[in-house]
């Protein structure tokens, strides 16, 4: 019986031995993967930090009125950006660390939740940021559209606006993958569809006006206010 | 990186207008429900964009803050909850940046009993230089004149220190020890902890207790002329090394002792004007100018470089010690209908409900606070109104979160609202709900954005802090009426303290030819002439006006 | 990194630097066209001078079109010509400033520093892009040496609708704030005496971002309001001068901007300041033809901005002046007059939306530029065939109008006006 017991702790032993090495490899490939994420992404946040100080990125934004995002961050967008692209490396270190532990990830439901999250966070970013950017932008093209004399500026950037907004959507939905191939050709067609309407609504519609307006562009830019001399 | 503009303006103080803050109640950013550097440096666009100049910040040193950090246990280090010395120095260069100085906190009176000085001290055998940091007495009966100022608490100045087998002498709570400054080493440590943080770029120092430093047997042990020797001492040290940095006394004493306290304009550049305060409130309540009148009156006339700092609140009580027994009572039956807010002599309560929450009366006394000679502090809340909270023990009342938004824990922290250091104002009235800053930011209308056009207007004019003041005797004796005059600046100030509309005859015959323009609204009114001159005030109303001479 | 130019001097660069009563500054940058031209026209007219010490400084920030070639040719060997550099940051270069030199800030200190050395009394600084250059410009140089006068802006023989910019609204504002009839407060050009190229060297403004683009208007607004002596020196034509491909907004974007960034920096004495003083004018006035300007394209423009910039222009206008401008998108071209009292509330809104930063600032200077041409044609119109006096006479009107608004903009900026209505969502 002794004996019996004896190779019982034995085995006992031996299969948690065996399991310690069997994730011992793992673990330490996964410390590897960290430390030299954790490095990468150290110098890489210093270097992106550098490479936007040296463009006076901060100086830039203000001016371009950034404001939103120089709020966010006392530090200024520049150390936003940096610091972004640390977490960013690390996150993805972490990531590929995890997989490199694989077995020792308890349960296949927490894996897919797991790999859940970060979809969800990475879509609800998008989308803030596609809401955002898609309003400056459109200000942006419509006043810029207005001082160019472009006679359809208010529609060029109600498309634009629509257009960013659109491409976030479709990202973020990417990113969650929800119904991945619906949604794309969804957006394919009704992104054709409306670029198609817009061009026979234009061509058919307004040809002569498009044309006259098209005319007048290239046949009288010398008074264009452009050619005067205003200080 | 110093901001220009600040370089070579020695005097900066007087035309500052000073934000008053504590590290713990600004921001928290770390979730541990306590404010802390990363936190306020997350809200320096917000200080910056009400105009402020200067930050006056509470104690934030090492220390077991059993009385909110004036108990130092470590002059070098920060608290480790309100972070770390680069959190500090990277708050100081944001606030720099921004254009704003920045003044800290210097308790030099005392430390807290668990200081290394201390717990040297009580072990080393008396006599020795190292025992002498401290005060020290085999009988508590030494000193016996000198007054007790925590009342409530503290039944002596002395307390028996069993480890020591002696008294040892305290003007404050019992766990917190004076330093001896008869001893000059405890000079020298002092001075190493001034160049330690002047070096740093910090702009100035309040000095804390100041009247209390040295002891005599058979006076008060208050404004000794021992006292002001170590104020000069410390003065010169920092002449010697640095430029444009200032001094600030706290000497809760009547103006003409509080005088001493800038010297021949050696000691101290400003120093608190304790009784002023409690007298605007006063008048307001009677409705009637004379206290104003009368304690600006007895303020004697300072050396050029000196001001004198005014508030309407602080971290503090409302303080009732520089007034006479009847005018306290006064104050007792006007401001404190709950015995509970009183505490020590004063009463603890903030700006807005000590004056019923009404916007119009927050606005006259700040516009008052304003228009009277001295560089104004604001504490931090009231300039979006906030309240108090009574229930809470000792001062803490007036020490609650800032509150920036309807959110949980009013945007201070994200912590679970138990572990906040303080619970945040519930009070229908000014609960965050109510009472917020991301509110005010919306709302035209707001409190905030009157006192921020208010801090501009006072920064526009330099004779604000920097100019003579002449009150006028108009009969009617609620409404004040007063001349501020500085190189070519001419300012009347009339403010109504009644709460119903005034009229008010000023003879300003001595401006006859002068224009008055209003100033908010940059409003002509009829010329001065020869005749005296009518106005009609709202009630509570005021008028700033530029009296612009037509030949200029 | 930095461009930097060759420090290399015609002169021996290891003696000391020559005393010289005269320095005349060139900032350049591929300036080859021109440069060699100007030189040679500065050389000969100092020349001229009766026992004048003088030197050219030219800063150069490493062009490479042979432009100090073509300067050393000029200058023809002597040593009284002196090549300085100044640093082009990449970042100068990325967005082109309105007058198409970056650094210019830089340049200008560069200047100046070389200037101090040789302890002149006057220092003048020329446009090194024009073609003809600045003729009569030397009429400044003795006021400045004695002392008379620290600072001389120049006036150009021009119409004023060829510089509407200028003439109508960085001249009147500049007048109105700080009081000074100054007719072109941001010249390429000025003379300074030694007094104020101490002071100017004195502050921290030259390594800022946006001074490399404004400078000389800072210049400017310092001499206003630094207590120094003014004058103005009527130097001539201003033709050819080579422009860089800079489009409209984005000069208006940089020239308010400047002027309203100006603005904020110094509250404390424009505020304070009242009504406006002449300065002493140099040298003869001369006359000059009016140009054949096209008023329908202008106009146009404009209908097109209305058309669309409504919205962003009722952020910082208040409804009486959209429904003003309202009124003149619907007028026909022969009617089409703009209020000068319109024009100068117009300019101080959007100086305040500026100062609250109620949107994008660059966003909302540029959607500036179609109200800007609507009151350029409208100018334009008013004083066609009339003469250039009746011109002038219109712009004095106009600046009349901005200085006595000036309370409006003072109260608006002690007390915003922060009342907008609630936008709805659609």
């Amino acid at each position: 019986m002794w004996d019996q017991i004896d190779d019982m702790l034995r085995r006992a032993a031996l299969r948690t031995v065996e399991n310690v090495a069997e994730f011992l490899p793992g673990l330490v490939g996964m410390l590897i993967i960290l430390l030299t994420a954790l490095v990468l992404a150290l110098v890489a946040r210093n270097l992106v930090l550098r490479a936007l100080r040296g463009l006076r990125f901060d100086q830039r934004v203000q001016h371009l009125g950034f404001s939103a995002v120089a709020d966010w961050s006392a530090a200024g967008p520049s150390v936003l950006v940096a610091r972004a692209t640390m977490w960013i490396i690390l996150f993805a270190g972490v990531l590929i660390g995890l997989s490199a532990l694989g077995a020792a990830l308890p349960g296949a439901f927490a894996r897919t939740i797991f790999a859940y999250l970060p979809g969800v966070a990475a879509a609800l970013l998008i989308l803030v940021a596609g809401v955002i950017f898609s309003r400056f932008l459109a200000r942006s093209v419509l006043i810029g559209a207005v001082n160019q004399g472009f006679p359809f500026a208010v529609l060029l950037s109600g498309g634009v606006r629509w257009l960013v907004l659109l491409v976030a959507w479709a990202m973020a939905f990417e990113h969650l993958g929800l119904g991945r191939g619906i949604l794309t050709l969804a957006f394919g067609i009704l992104f054709g569809g409306i670029v198609l309407a817009l061009a026979l609504a234009v061509g058919l519609g307004s040809k002569e006006l498009v044309g006259r307006s098209l005319e007048r562009q290239v046949r009288e830019p010398a008074d264009r206010p452009d050619k005067l001399t205003h200080v | 990186m110093r901001s220009r503009g600040h370089a070579g303006t020695p005097l900066w103080y007087k035309d500052a207008v000073i934000y008053q803050l504590h590290v713990k109640s600004f921001q928290d950013s770390d979730g541990s429900g306590t404010g802390d550097f990363r936190g306020l440096l997350q809200r320096m666009d917000y200080v910056a964009d009400l105009g402020v100049t200067c930050l006056w910040l509470l104690p934030f040193f090492a220390s077991p803050l059993r009385d909110d950090g004036y108990d130092v246990a470590d002059y070098r280090s920060v608290h480790p909850e309100y972070g770390t010395l680069d959190d500090f120095q990277t708050f100081l260069a944001a606030a720099h940046d921004r254009g704003m100085r920045v003044i800290i906190e210097l308790a030099l009176n005392h430390t807290s009993d668990q200081h290394a000085w201390f717990q040297r001290a009580r072990r080393a055998p008396p006599g020795s230089p190292q025992r002498d940091y401290y005060v020290w007495s085999d009988t508590d009966r030494k000193y016996a004149d000198a007054r007790i100022i925590f009342v409530d608490t503290e039944p002596s100045n002395w307390t028996w220190d069993d480890e020591a087998q002696a008294y040892y002498w305290h003007r404050f709570f019992s766990h917190q020890p004076d330093l001896n400054y008869d001893n000059p080493a405890v000079l020298r440590e002092i001075l190493a902890v001034v160049d330690y943080w002047l070096s740093m770029g910090v702009d100035g120092l309040r000095l804390d207790a100041v009247p209390y430093l040295v002891e005599r047997e058979g006076t008060s042990c208050e404004n000794l002329p021992e006292t002001h020797a170590v104020i000069r001492a410390i003065r010169q040290h920092i002449d010697r090394h640095y430029a444009n940095r200032m001094l600030l006394a706290e000497a809760n004493q009547w103006p003409a002792d509080v005088r001493a306290y800038f010297g021949d304009g050696d000691e101290c550049h400003m120093a608190y004007h304790f009784p002023l305060m409690p007298r605007l409130f006063m008048a307001i309540h009677q409705e009637d100018r004379f206290p104003i009148a009368e304690v600006l009156a007895r303020t004697p006339e300072i050396p050029e470089p000196c001001q004198w700092a005014l508030f309407l609140r602080n971290h503090d009580e409302l303080t009732l010690e520089m007034v006479t027994e009847e005018e306290r009572d006064y104050m007792y039956l006007a401001y404190t209908a709950d015995p509970e807010a009183r505490l020590n002599l004063g009463i603890r309560r903030r700006l807005a409900p000590l004056l019923g929450n009404d916007r119009r009366r927050i606005e006259l006394m700040t516009a008052l606070l304003f228009s009277l000679p001295g560089t104004p502090i604001i504490y931090y809340g009231d300039e979006i109104g906030m309240g108090d909270n009574i229930e809470l023990g000792d001062r803490h009342g007036v020490r609650t979160p800032m509150q920036w938004s309807a959110d949980v824990n009013a945007g201070f922290s994200t912590a679970d609202p138990d572990r906040l250091y303080s619970p945040v104002i519930a009070d229908p009235v000014y609960s965050h709900q109510a009472v917020n800053v991301t509110a005010q930011q919306h709302d035209p209308a707001a409190l905030l954005h009157w006192m921020r056009n208010m801090v501009g207007l006072r920064k526009l004019f330099h004779v604000f802090g920097r100019g003579s003041i002449e009150f006028l005797n108009p009969d009617n004796r609620k409404v004040v009426a007063h001349v501020r005059r500085y190189g070519d600046d001419q300012i009347l100030c009339v403010a109504n303290l009644s709460r119903f509309a005034q009229p008010v005859t000023l003879d300003l015959s001595a401006f006859s030819g002068a224009t008055p323009i209003e100033m908010q609204g940059y409003t002509a009114f009829p010329d001065i002439g020869e005749t005296p001159y009518v106005l009609t005030l709202g009630a509570y109303g005021y008028y700033w006006f530029e009296l612009q001479r037509r030949d200029v | 990194m930095a461009i930097t130019g060759s420090s290399s001097s015609a002169a021996t660069s290891d003696a000391p630097a020559r005393a010289a009563d005269v320095v005349v500054g060139l900032a350049t940058y591929n300036h080859a066209r021109t440069a060699g031209a100007v030189v040679g026209h500065v050389r000969q007219s100092l020349e001229a001078l009766p026992s004048v010490r003088w030197c050219i400084v030219a800063a150069d920030g490493g062009s490479t079109d042979g432009t100090l070639e073509r300067m050393r040719e000029a200058a023809g060997g002597t040593d009284a010509f002196v090549e300085v550099p100044y640093t082009i940051h990449p970042a100068d270069a990325l967005d082109v400033p309105y007058h198409g030199l970056p650094g210019r800030a830089r340049a200008l200190r560069a200047i100046l520093q070389e200037a101090r050395t040789r302890q002149a009394r006057a220092c003048l600084v020329l446009d090194a892009r024009a073609d003809p250059p600045s003729a009569n410009w030397p009429a400044a140089v003795d006021p400045l040496s004695a002392g008379e006068l620290d600072y001389v802006s120049p006036v150009y023989c021009r119409h004023p609708a060829t510089a509407g910019l200028v003439h109508g609204v960085v001249s009147p504002v500049f007048r109105a704030l700080y009081g000074l009839r100054l007719s072109t407060p941001l010249a390429m050009e000025f003379g300074c005496s030694g007094r104020f190229l101490e002071a100017a060297l004195g502050e921290t403004v030259w390594d800022s971002e946006r001074e490399q683009r404004t400078i000389d208007l800072w210049l400017s607004t310092m001499a206003a309001v630094g207590g120094f002596q003014v004058g103005e020196a009527h130097v001539g034509g201003r033709h050819g001068s080579e422009r860089p491909d800079v489009n409209l907004a984005t000069t208006v974007s940089q020239v308010v901007g400047a002027l309203f960034s100006e603005m904020e920096s110094r509250v404390q004495v424009w505020q304070r300041i009242r009504g406006s003083r002449p300065v002493r004018q140099l040298g003869e006035r001369q006359t000059c033809e009016e140009p054949a300007l096209d008023v329908g394209s202008l106009i146009e423009s404009f209908k097109l901005g209305y058309a669309a910039l409504q919205e962003v222009w009722a952020e910082v206008l208040p409804p009486m002046a959209i429904l003003q401008w309202r009124r003149l998108a619907t007028q026909p071209m022969d009617g089409f007059r703009v209020d000068e009292a319109l024009w100068a509330r117009t300019i101080y809104d959007f100086a305040m939306g500026h100062r609250l930063r109620v949107i994008a600032r660059d966003h909302l200077l540029r959607s500036l530029t179609p109200l800007y041409l609507a009151w350029l044609a409208s100018f334009i119109q008013q004083t066609r065939h009339t003469g250039v006096e009746e011109a002038e006479a219109r712009i004095e009107q106009l600046a009349l109008a901005f200085e006595a608004e000036k309370p409006y903009i003072i109260s608006q900026w002690r007390w915003p006006e922060r009342f907008r209505p609630v936008k709805l969502r659609r």
